[in-house]
């Protein structure tokens, strides 16, 4: 048994341990803390397949900016967790049902479909140098340039639509309609009034 | 020649439209655009004769406008050019023309004046239409608006209520007909995929051979074809089982009678039977059976006439007894006749609709004979038109009538048609004893006017009687030899040989022919119904009680009037009650329509219970379909 | 060198949970959005190895973009979850049954 494998023994089951415990886990903040663990682990893992630079984004990016996301926004509602505990006991065999099926399924028909494959056949890919990372950015800005630019558009369309969506009017500020004012007729801005006596 | 032709057939239509945009503006307008639109095409027609027989030209076929043309059909609008349509286009132009101009003093006090013009011209392309087309498809568009103007003027007093109904009959009697005709044209359309006259005449040889199975039974192709083509002309031209719209459409105004009713719409039949000779020369079956429906419309229909009181009625069942005439020369494959009969009528049948016109006028609307007497010394002109057009009508000796009646009647005879030869004659004897009917009854007598000093009608109203009388009186003298002789029709109508053999063998010359008449028995009956009428309607010197179930059968006009307006109408509505009952509540509404709304509603009303709107109900329901279809794709390994 | 069976089904069994997670989870939408990034984990994962087993760099990139794009998700996510808590006050799940039929 080598070192390669009892790394990645160690480090999947308390991968799956930590999943369990997000889905399972009654109060949020919790499980949210499980998934930055969940992230940590499969990030040694993904390290294990040689994707170093994607584990480091994993890490990064997912644990310090969307996990930090999932943490504020479950400190900022005010939901009463007490009450929660202990809810998905009802379900809890439906969702073994449903895990156990699904394992099977995949597990057992499909895992042998992969024993015969010729791994040497796609292996004509050009790389550039040993670094993982240099052969990623190598591609993303040569082949995957325009996906890329695209990418970055869809970053751009998620902070806009987070914020429209939670951006809240106050009733104090004072602000312009430009759709009222474009659509003003010469009677709203001018009224003749006869017949007053002085 | 083709865009004189076009000019010839299109004069009318702009005419039409002319109308259609002035309005009632001005009565003087639509009187100068109506009358000018006609009478133009009138004189292209007449140049276009004169230029066809100096210059020996050929028949012409030309396609004007092309609609469709694709590997399956072609589909053209397209002129026909040879002596039969361009002597008939003169015929329907000029008397068109001459009703037009009656119809100015005629129509004169009527509000919609300008409405009769706007029909009347269009009437007269749809006919030119029909005369002129080179295809089926082009010969049944004409038809179809020939029945629409003649419905529009039937029915031309909208507040009448006799003349509505009798529109009515005219167009659903018209319908049956054009079943037949359209029946004939898919046929055609099937078996020849073509609608061109030439090439469908060219072909008519070749499918005589084929057959056609209905119902079991096998029939010729060709003859299938010429029988329900004659059922559309049975309709038009009034024959015996359709004709009975053709005595109601009297209601409408008098002009009308004269131009569609007699002169033109109802010879359109004849026309097309005459037209598509080539195919009907070779349906031998089919040829016989119109010469007796022609044979029995001539006789029976005569008969009924005797008792009729309405001076138009009159009339129009002496025009179906005078169709039936054609149709039998049609049928004894004499067309040249047919259509020398056809004009010839064309003529004097105007010209008795337009006295009748004029007498109607003078009696203020009185239209029963028994009320109308003594008109001879306050309608001279008049008088004598009707008198002459009379002696044309009975086949006097010397008149048109004489030529082409004696002509078609000595034919049949001559080529031993026995029982339709002995009908016809008997038929003579009906004809001139209710002409003498009307013409005693109405000129001599006590006189039923009230002013002492009533005059002749107007100006515009006489002209037209004095112009026809002269084609009435000699057009057939003129044109007698060249038309038996084949010179006139030449090509243009199949089996020519069986008229140029009567022609040299028995009739000679013309001369010859009226001389030898005065030996015949057809003169003996001319002039023994002669007396009879003298001294049965004149003098009334004696009375005949006729049994008394012909006289009921008579008057009832052989049950048709009943037929149409008493028993159909009860199976009709028996048969519309179960339509409605069974087929429309039944089986649509219910049925069709509210079960299945109703089992919509039942089904989605249990449907909408799987849509619970919670999250994990929907993704349990994709995850199962998703093991199904994993388990699936597994199975094919 | 590890199997790629067991990657295979490390990434199994985590989507496996995190469905199942759907389906237990009755109370909190929160959970179930992280249930979803577990599920892309999990996706993710197989791209990876997947990619390393063929020798092609592509399954990275597309697991470069994934990233991108699960990151506008939750982002967007999260903006509705909370404006949906401003309307009715409450994240349970139980109570959202608008789509009802």
């Amino acid at each position: 048994m080598n070192i390669e494998l009892i790394t990645f023994f160690i480090f999947s089951f308390l991968l799956i341990f930590t999943c369990l415990k997000v889905v399972t886990s009654s109060n949020p903040v919790l499980s949210a803390v499980n998934l930055v663990f969940s992230f940590f682990l499969s990030a040694v893992l993904w390290l294990l397949l040689g994707a170093e630079f994607l584990s480091i984004i994993l890490i990064l990016v997912y644990v310090g900016a969307v996990m930090v996301l999932f943490l504020f926004v479950v400190m900022m509602l005010d939901i009463n967790i007490a009450k929660k505990s202990a809810a998905y006991i009802n379900y809890l065999p439906l969702g073994i049902g449903i895990f156990i099926a699904f394992n099977a399924i995949i597990i057992f028909f499909f895992i042998n479909t992969f024993e015969n494959i010729d791994y040497n056949a796609v292996k004509n890919i050009e790389i550039i140098s040993k670094s993982n990372t240099e052969n990623l950015g190598y591609l993303l800005f040569t082949k995957y340039l325009v996906e890329f630019e695209i990418a970055g558009l869809i970053l751009l369309l998620g902070i806009i639509s987070a914020i429209v969506l939670t951006y809240k009017k106050n009733p104090k500020n004072k602000y312009q309609n430009p759709t009222k004012q474009i659509s003003v007729t010469k009677k709203d801005r001018l009224k003749v009034i006869t017949g007053l006596k002085e | 020649m083709i865009y004189l032709a076009l000019i010839l057939l299109l004069a009318p239509l702009v005419g039409t439209l002319l109308l259609l945009y002035i309005q009632n503006r001005s009565k003087r307008l639509s009187v100068i655009i109506s009358n000018f639109s006609i009478l133009l095409s009138f004189f292209v027609s007449i140049y276009l004769l004169f230029l066809y027989f100096n210059y020996n030209y050929l028949p012409e076929t030309h396609d004007v406008l092309i609609f469709a043309d694709t590997k399956l059909y072609y589909l053209a609008f397209g002129l026909y050019i040879d002596s039969l349509s361009l002597m008939m286009s003169t015929v329907v132009t000029s008397v068109s023309f001459l009703v037009h101009y009656y119809s100015i003093s005629y129509m004169k006090n009527e509000s919609s004046f300008n409405r009769f013009f706007v029909y009347t011209n269009f009437f007269t392309f749809s006919m030119l239409l029909i005369v002129l087309s080179n295809n089926f498809f082009q010969l049944f568009i004409g038809w179809e608006l020939v029945g629409l103007s003649s419905y529009l003027l039937i029915g031309f007093w909208t507040k009448k209520e006799s003349a509505i109904k009798a529109n009515y009959k005219a167009f659903l009697v018209n319908r049956v007909g054009d079943i037949g005709l359209l029946l004939g044209l898919c046929l055609i359309f099937v078996n020849y995929s073509t609608t061109n006259y030439a090439e469908v005449f060219s072909l008519s040889n070749t499918i005589n051979n084929h057959d056609i199975e209905i119902f079991g039974t096998s029939f010729n192709m060709l003859s299938a074809i010429c029988l329900l083509l004659f059922v559309g002309a049975m309709a038009k031209s009034a024959q015996v089982p359709l004709h009975f719209w053709l005595p109601d459409s009297m209601e409408g105004p008098t002009p009308i009678s004269a131009l569609i009713h007699a002169a033109t719409m109802v010879t359109a039949g004849i026309y097309m039977v005459a037209r598509l000779s080539p195919m009907y020369a070779l349906a031998d079956d089919v040829s016989l059976f119109i010469l007796y429906i022609g044979t029995i419309t001539a006789f029976f229909l005569g008969l009924v006439a005797l008792v009729q009181n309405d001076i138009k009625r009159i009339i129009a069942y002496s025009t179906i007894s005078q169709l039936g005439y054609m149709t039998a020369a049609l049928g004894a494959s004499l067309y040249s006749l047919a259509i020398f009969h056809l004009m010839t009528h064309a003529f004097f049948k105007a010209l008795l609709f337009l006295c009748a016109g004029s007498i109607i006028v003078k009696c203020h609307h009185e239209q029963d004979i028994r009320n109308i007497g003594g008109l001879r010394k306050f309608m001279p002109i008049t008088y004598m038109a009707f008198l002459y057009a009379s002696l044309s009508l009975i086949g006097f000796p010397l008149t048109s009538g004489f030529y082409s009646k004696e002509g078609i009647i000595d034919a049949i005879g001559y080529y031993d048609y026995t029982i339709p030869y002995l009908m016809l004659l008997a038929s003579i004897f009906t004809t001139t004893l209710y002409t003498s009917k009307i013409f005693f009854k109405v000129f001599f007598g006590e006189c039923t006017l009230h002013d002492k000093n009533e005059k002749e009608n107007d100006k515009e109203m006489l002209i037209p009687l004095i112009i026809l009388t002269a084609p009435s009186v000699f057009l057939g003298l003129f044109i007698f030899d060249i038309l038996m002789s084949g010179e006139l029709f030449g090509s243009a109508l199949a089996s020519n040989a069986l008229v140029i053999d009567f022609y040299n063998n028995y009739v000679t010359n013309s001369l010859h022919f009226f001389l030898h008449s005065f030996l015949t028995v057809n003169f003996l009956i001319l002039v023994l119904a002669l007396i009879f009428g003298y001294y049965y309607y004149y003098k009334k010197s004696f009375n005949i009680s006729v049994p008394k179930f012909v006289s009921t059968m008579l008057e009832g006009e052989y049950g048709f009037n009943n037929l149409s307006s008493k028993y159909i109408p009860i199976f009709q509505n028996l048969f519309t009650k179960y339509l409605w009952k069974k087929i429309d509540i039944l089986t649509i509404d219910n049925g069709l329509i509210n079960n299945t709304s109703a089992i919509l509603d039942k089904i989605s009303n249990k449907v909408r219970k799987f849509h619970t709107g919670f999250i994990y109900h929907y993704s349990l329901t994709i995850i199962s379909a998703l093991i199904l279809l994993l388990l699936i794709v597994r199975m094919q390994y | 060198m590890i199997p790629i069976s067991y990657y295979l089904i490390l990434s199994t069994i985590i989507f496996a949970i995190s469905i199942a997670g759907i389906f237990i989870n009755r109370k909190n939408i929160l959970i179930l959005l992280m249930s979803l990034e577990l599920m892309f984990l999990s996706v993710n994962f197989n791209l990876i190895t997947l990619g390393n087993y063929l020798g092609d760099l592509t399954g990275q990139v597309f697991v470069f973009f994934v990233l991108t794009v699960v990151a506008a998700e939750s982002a967007i996510g999260l903006a509705l979850l909370i404006v949906l808590f401003r309307n009715k006050k409450s994240i349970d799940v139980d109570d959202l049954s608008e789509l009802k039929g």
